[in-house]
């Protein structure tokens, strides 16, 4: 019998595909970054995200490979709460610099870099949590 | 599971309604169609005609056709409103007669100007700051009612009297350092001047409301004039002849402003005719060297000897700016000397010398040593890196210390800049000056590589990428197009903020176009597009020498000319001004913040310069 969870598992496919796109938009044409290393990491790890919510869909769709599917999402997932746990750590980094060197100026920037990494946790760290929290209950 | 999903979708459903609710709660409606040219030229001469005795003469068809209207007429004269009525019919003519007969004769030579009330809506009862926020400076105005009985205040109003907004002060402002930003109508204010008008003790409530405005020019005969947000709507055409009357406008203001002692008006406030007294601490250097290299540089372009008397004398008083002991540029009682004093006096010692070599007028013998001597200052500040300390402290015995740990802003792009001009000041140090101009720009074109978080934006690197113009010549392919590639970046980052024709923000405040900003709600700063029309301006000609496309710098240029063009002071913006000689040229705060001050129109006339110069000069229509 099939549970209310794993019933929720396209639906979680589809939020993990929309958000990735969403976010692969803002982080490629909204603010861009101009660090090559950072900009293929992050395309890396949502594209990542992107087919694991395909995943998720087309093995609840087909009723194959359900098992290979939830493993995917759950690694795509990890990577991209480690990279969200990544960008948070460095903009924190960024405003503490900041507002070191550059006073009054600094200050500003410094909240601006806090306020992104609140939107940071937001946009890329909710998705992933929710996705763990719910693929981690499937598997008990 | 069908449940959960049925909550969810009445929950988004109440969102929506929420959202639809407050936006009817919010939105003007339409109370009239704005006028075209031939309207209100009909409709002032008419206006002009009846309140000055000549009778309604024949109908005029285009002001005879059926639309019901409120209309304010206001005579100004000296810069102020000296007669107001308002009128109302059930055409255009019928309005304008029933104002005119109330205002009566004009008192002297007055300018008419029509405001033609088109929209109306209420400001809901919110809590004070976000009342205050509910206005678009400028454009917006205020209506309350009551028996009956109604009492505007019209943009012009709410204008003069600084009611659109306050000064951001505090923490916020702080941190916003340097940003001279006004935010948030003086509500209280607003209230209390209708209820005087009103009669009533009690605070009225409050109806937003929009205008379409017409003023006579200050010419007879001319056509009238769109008025929006106290400036003229209309955009001069951006061609040569224009720009360069634009600039020399510009520095016709400085000289102007420009004392006997070679000290400038710091600030000047058109509205009420007055220069508040500077101290030496309020007084920026920075900016008075500014003002003196775009003098120089104007004189340079146009040949008047005038703009180079007047950049002597400027130059000659900053050359007295400085603590004992040191070249470099402070007050006198000053121990901790800024780089970027220095920085802009060096480059308009620089500008000043190609000027009077253009001219053909020696320089002092004393200007060129202490020019020569701020150059060894700049270089003495640059460290390894390329990076300039910011700062030196002097100390009791004669000497100092570069204090390297703190940095501003601006000031490593002023000295990369003072650095390639002297270069082109004085060709024989050019050689010895290009290492240190290509490790001062390439350290300036990396910084942001330096932390995560400014890798996503830029602050403000105008003088950078004018600087890295400037030294072109001096630098290596490597850095050149490492340079090129920087500066073009940061033009892809400000197109991003900078509103459009064909955006949402700019269809509904064309006058808005060209500035840069992210809401209407925020008044748009003549100032940066200044700095960063300067700044495409040299982005423009290093993609040019690389045979980068320009289309899209070209079409941001262009923007931001139009929108300068749109806010320099002129006599037929000015009427709103008791002496309107005294601010022709000069470049306010923005709409809602009166003042002129030195650095505004240094800006603006620089870019506008420039673009004849570089841009439209060279045979672009």
């Amino acid at each position: 019998m099939t549970s209310d969870r794993e019933r929720a598992h396209p639906l979680l496919g589809v939020v993990a595909l929309v958000s990735s796109v969403l976010a692969l938009w803002v982080g490629l044409t909204v603010t861009p970054s101009r660090s090559s290393a950072f900009t293929v990491a992050f395309v890396a790890v949502e594209a990542l995200s992107a087919a694991a919510g395909l995943g998720l869909v087309g093995a609840a769709i087909t009723t194959r490979g359900r098992a290979g599917a939830r493993t995917f999402a759950r690694v795509a997932a990890t990577a991209q709460l480690a990279l969200a746990a990544i960008v948070v750590v460095l903009l924190a980094l960024s405003a503490a610099w900041l507002r070191g060197i550059y006073g009054a100026l600094g200050e500003g920037l410094a909240w601006a870099a806090i306020v992104a990494a609140a939107l940071v946790v937001e946009a890329l760290a909710i998705v992933p949590i929710v996705q763990l929290v719910v693929l981690r209950e499937r598997r008990r | 599971m069908r449940r959960r999903l049925v909550v969810a979708t009445l929950a988004l459903a109440a969102v929506f309604a929420a959202l639809a609710a407050v936006d009817r709660a919010a939105r003007l409606a339409p109370r009239g169609a704005p006028l075209d040219e031939a309207e209100a030229r009909a409709a002032l001469a008419r206006l002009r005609r009846v309140a000055g005795g000549g009778g309604e003469g024949a109908p005029d068809a285009l002001l005879a056709r059926a639309r019901p209207t409120i209309l304010y007429a206001t005579a100004w004269s000296g810069g102020r409103p000296t007669q107001r009525a308002r009128g109302e019919g059930a055409t255009l003519a019928a309005a304008l007669d029933d104002a005119a007969r109330r205002l009566g004769l004009p008192p002297s030579a007055v300018r008419y100007k029509l405001d033609l009330l088109v929209g109306e809506g209420p400001l809901p009862s919110l809590p004070e700051p976000l009342l205050a926020a509910s206005l678009v400076p400028g454009r917006d105005g205020v209506a309350a009612t009551r028996d009956g009985a109604r009492a505007d205040l019209l943009p012009d109003d709410l204008l003069a009297d600084g009611l659109y907004a306050r000064a951001l002060q505090g923490a916020f402002a702080r941190a916003l350092a340097g940003a001279d930003l006004e935010l948030g109508a003086d509500v209280s204010a607003i209230r209390r001047r209708l209820a005087r008008a009103l009669e009533t003790a009690r605070p009225p409530s409050l109806r937003r409301t929009r205008w379409d405005q017409w003023i006579e020019p200050a010419t007879p005969g001319a056509p009238p004039l769109p008025v929006e947000r106290g400036h003229l709507a209309r955009t001069p055409a951006r061609a040569h002849a224009p720009l360069v009357a634009a600039a020399r406008l510009g520095g016709d203001y400085l000289l102007a402003h420009l004392h006997p002692d070679g000290r400038f008006d710091y600030e000047y406030y058109p509205d009420a005719d007055q220069s508040p007294p500077t101290d030496e601490f309020a007084y920026s250097l920075p900016r008075h060297a500014g003002a003196t290299l775009y003098l120089a540089d104007l004189a340079r372009a146009t040949g008047d000897r005038r703009l180079l008397d007047g950049a002597t004398r400027a130059l000659a008083w900053l050359a007295a700016q400085h603590p004992p002991g040191t070249s470099a540029v402070a007050a006198p009682s000053e121990r901790t000397l800024s780089l970027g004093a220095t920085a802009l006096a060096s480059v308009a010692a620089s500008a000043h010398q190609r000027a009077a070599a253009a001219l053909g007028v020696p320089v002092d013998d004393a200007l060129a040593a202490w020019a020569t001597a701020l150059a060894r200052h700049l270089t003495a500040q640059q460290l390894p890196d390329g990076d300039f300390a910011h700062f030196y402290v002097l100390d009791t015995n004669g000497g100092g210390r570069r204090d390297e740990a703190t940095h501003v802003l601006y000031a490593s792009g002023e000295a990369a800049l003072a650095l390639a001009a002297r270069a082109r000041a004085v060709p024989a140090e050019a050689a010895t000056l290009a290492p240190a101009v290509d490790r001062a720009l390439t350290a300036l074109i990396t910084a942001n590589d330096r932390t995560f978080a400014t890798q996503f934006f830029f602050v403000e690197d105008h003088w950078t990428c004018i600087a890295a113009e400037a030294a072109w010549e001096l630098l290596p392919s490597t850095t050149r197009a490492r340079a090129a590639r920087y500066c073009a970046d940061f033009a892809a980052f400000l197109r991003r903020s900078q509103h459009h024709a064909d955006d949402a923000l700019g269809r509904a405040d064309p006058d808005l176009v060209g500035a840069y900003g992210f809401t209407p709600l925020l008044a748009a700063h003549p100032t940066p597009v200044g700095s960063r029309t300067e700044a495409l301006l040299a982005t423009r000609a290093m993609a040019a020498r690389l045979g980068h496309d320009t289309r899209a710098l070209d079409a941001m240029i262009d923007d931001g000319l139009a929108f300068l063009l749109r806010h320099q002071l002129g006599d037929d913006a000015l009427y709103w001004a008791p002496a309107p000689s005294a601010a022709r040229g000069g470049v306010l705060l923005s709409d809602v913040g009166r003042r002129v001050r030195i650095d505004f129109v240094q800006h603006a006339g620089a870019a506008l310069l420039r673009a004849a110069e570089e841009v439209w000069y060279s045979g672009r229509p």
